[in-house]
């Protein structure tokens, strides 16, 4: 028999705020935080807006030095540290090992970036080398790892958009097959310019608000943040008195093998990842779909297309909306934000709103959430995450029964 | 315990390409650390740099005659490493798992060089889709058709062993009977200058693929070998403890203790002279220089070769002369400062 994979923590950075209670009421009323961006002169872009954690500065440390850390690793600590806290299992898993699974696209680009920009000034020899301390994405889980002194072992996933889905459905698959009792898993990604200038020059950021599966969407607006899950094990979670938030029930993964900037028309491989999370969870259908809805024409209708594979029939009636309108595409951090998010809806019994949404498309036939605070009885969610190079990653999380 | 059988393998590296050119090129004493060509050099360096490389030699298609050299080195590492494998050409229901230490370089530098020279409206979008750290993975995957699982795994050395152990646990799962799992790294300017500046030196770049199968799927007659156990640590308050622990896992999982260990395939770095005390050891990085996830699949490609022939080249033997009996279990482990390690044992399969 299967084990059964709880989360007990969760922890969550976005523009709308740092942690649970900044994020949870915005999201259900359908605040959009997303604002001109700050991080770099954006004036000259086609698309000028993003979803900045503004009032994210820096994680609370107390083991390691702030200096040289990347804002990369202060977001995964900072959401870390909240979903620790939740769990209350800093002294249960403080002298055994526990699994680290990660997902970014960016790692520490931001560091990356600012000693490229003193080697183009001052040359190879004298750009500072110190700046490259955090550029590379393992040294983010191990700054982890040292802050909270823990130890283990950690997988860093880099699939592009679906990163963050792909370390958390890592983190399920390991710990239900017996090889950890608990898990810190889930993604994080910073502003960048480089990003933004990449997504601009494929013509895929919009200059105007982003509106997944509306007719007139024409494109993503980019996002910060970071999203962290304390998975256990059932039996190990009742054990010590844990209070549960929900399950993990299934998890599915394919890829494309078809484009590497533009995902697969038909949906195909979208299909595959949904139907072997469905499989995995032993359902056929779920109560509300957080949709991976980037906003760009092409993501949308390949996304409408697989859900219709997936669900055949039903389809049309799953509720279904995308939280990126109001917090912005957050890259690696996505999956494992919007399985944050997800849990929020399986708590409150409430589906979070797709903003504006006003022009229903042919090419997209789902029952968009277009309504601020709905009710709706959420017993399970699907959570899609699609990325460049085909990787697609779906996930299945449950009330706790 | 499920049996997973290497059934192909492939290296691109400064010393050749393929598996049977690589064995001979060591028993040759070919070193491929010299004075790199490809980046205008002041400084006195050596670096293990791929040279005269058309993908052309191994792939027909002409779609990625522009992608960045890491993604050519996967690209050809795992065409051939397929070949070997000599199962279907579906690979519908395969997976890739890709080990990356530093990613693309030179595209992503280029890219970054346009934007703050010349502004937004210069630069390339092929430039950007092409630097994403999973962008060899993707061009691989629609390469050669693979629609299950396309993962990219970050890390230093150990990221190989940890993307053989992921793609073992997704044909575990039940879904995908065969895996490729691969590895590439490319050099520039950047990470030349960066490491020597460290006094890092011997920088290296290339691919190693493997192609793993289920036991009972396997179409090859002569495959390899078998994986007997794996195992990772990561310990940043004790990065002996993290080794030690990996190595002793590893030998639980496979069933064996050291004395049934003929090799050991080691970084020179991996602290594992107590524990491993008396068996010879090797490596191939005084020949291919570092390539950090890289050589370690290299050296997983090389142990596999080893325990196919049953013996193992003079110029790798770092200590303990070469073994006198036939190579059947090998081991490989590696660590580093920052408390990774990792450690993995190949078999022979009966």
């Amino acid at each position: 028999m299967k084990r059964k994979i709880v989360i007990t923590g969760t922890g969550i950075i976005t523009a709308l705020g740092t942690g649970q209670k900044a994020n949870r009421t915005k999201i259900f009323a359908g605040t959009s935080a997303v604002r001109e961006i700050t991080a770099f002169n954006a004036k000259e872009y086609r698309g000028k807006l993003g979803g900045e954690a503004r009032e994210f500065v820096s994680a609370e440390l107390n083991n390691i030095s702030s200096r040289r850390l990347d804002r990369a690793s202060h977001l995964l600590i900072q959401a870390a540290r909240e979903a620790l806290a939740e769990a209350d299992i800093i002294d249960t898993i403080k002298d055994r090992p526990i699994l680290l699974s990660l997902g970014t696209t960016l790692g520490g680009m931001l560091s990356g970036g600012m000693f490229h920009k003193e080697v183009l000034a001052k040359g190879l020899e004298r750009a500072r080398l110190s700046l490259l301390t955090d550029y590379m994405a393992h040294c983010q889980a191990i700054n982890l790892l040292r802050e909270f002194k823990l130890h283990g072992d950690f997988r860093m996933f880099s699939n592009a958009c679906a990163s963050g889905t792909n370390a958390v459905g890592h983190a399920f698959r390991s710990l239900r097959s017996g090889e950890y009792d608990v898990a810190l898993c889930g993604g994080y990604d910073t502003m960048s310019e480089f990003t933004f200038a990449g997504f601009n020059s494929l013509m895929a950021v919009t200059p105007n608000l982003c509106r997944p599966f509306d007719k007139n969407r024409d494109g993503l607006v980019l996002g910060e943040g970071a999203g962290i899950l304390v998975l256990e094990e059932l039996e190990h979670a009742e054990n010590r008195g844990a209070l549960i938030i929900g399950e993990i029930k299934g998890y599915g993964e394919s890829s494309d093998g078809y484009h590497m900037t533009s995902p697969d028309p038909d949906g195909r491989g979208a299909a595959a990842a949904i139907t072997r999370a469905l499989e995995d969870a032993g359902q056929q259908s779920v109560d509300y779909i957080n949709a991976h809805g980037t906003g760009t024409p092409l993501n949308d209708a390949m996304e409408s297309r697989a859900i219709a594979l997936a669900f055949g029939q039903e389809a049309a009636a799953i509720p279904v909306s995308s939280i990126k309108p109001l917090i912005g595409h957050l890259l690696g951090a996505a999956g494992a934000v919007e399985a944050v998010v997800s849990l929020f809806a399986i708590k409150d019994q409430m589906l979070p709103p797709n903003i504006n949404f006003e022009t229903p498309d042919a090419d997209c036939e789902l029952n968009i959430v277009t309504g601020s605070h709905i009710k709706c009885d959420v017993g399970t969610v699907l959570s899609n995450s699609f990325g460049f190079g085909g990787a697609n990653a779906s996930i299945i999380l449950g009330k706790y029964r | 315990m499920r049996k997973f059988i290497i059934t192909g393998a492939a290296i691109v590296s400064p010393i050749g390409t393929g598996t049977e050119d690589i064995w001979n090129a060591i028993q040759r004493g070919v070193c491929g650390i010299r004075r790199p060509t490809k980046v205008a050099f002041k400084a006195d360096l050596l670096c293990g740099e791929i040279r005269d490389f058309d993908l052309g030699d191994y792939i027909s298609d002409k779609r990625f005659r522009r992608a960045a050299p890491i993604s050519k080195f996967a690209l050809s590492s795992v065409a051939l490493a397929l070949g070997e494998a000599a199962g279907s050409d579906d690979n519908e229901n395969a997976a890739l798992v890709m080990a990356i230490t530093h990613g693309v370089l030179g595209y992503t530098q280029v890219f970054h060089k346009e934007l703050l020279e010349d502004g937004p409206d210069a630069v390339s979008p092929i430039y950007f889709s092409d630097s994403v750290l999973n962008a060899p993975a993707g061009n691989t995957s629609i390469c050669f058709g693979i629609r299950g699982p396309v993962l990219t795994i970050l890390g230093g050395p150990e990221a190989a062993v940890k993307s053989m152990m992921t793609a073992c646990r997704i044909i575990a799962d039940g879904s995908i009977e065969k895996a490729i799992v691969v590895s590439a790294e490319e050099l520039n300017e950047l990470s030349l200058s960066c490491y020597r500046r460290q006094g890092f030196s011997q920088l290296s770049e290339g691919a190693g693929a493997i192609v793993i199968e289920r036991q009972g799927a396997v179409a090859q007659s002569t495959p390899y070998c078998y994986i007997a156990g794996m195992a990772s640590e990561c310990n940043p308050f004790d990065p002996d403890a993290a080794l030690e622990n990996s190595l002793n896992l590893c030998l639980y999982r496979a069933g064996l203790r050291v004395s049934d260990i003929d090799l050991v395939m080691a970084d020179p770095k991996a602290s594992s002279d107590q524990l491993l005390k008396g068996v010879p050891t090797a490596t191939i990085r005084h020949l291919t220089g570092n390539a950090f996830a890289v050589s370690v699949l290299w050296e997983v490609v090389l142990s596999a070769m080893a325990i196919k022939k049953g013996t193992v080249p003079q110029n790798v033997i770092r200590s303990g002369g070469v073994p006198s009996e036939r190579v059947n279990n090998v081991l490989l482990c590696t660590s580093d400062r920052l408390g990774s390690a990792a450690a993995l044992i190949l078999s022979k399969h009966e």
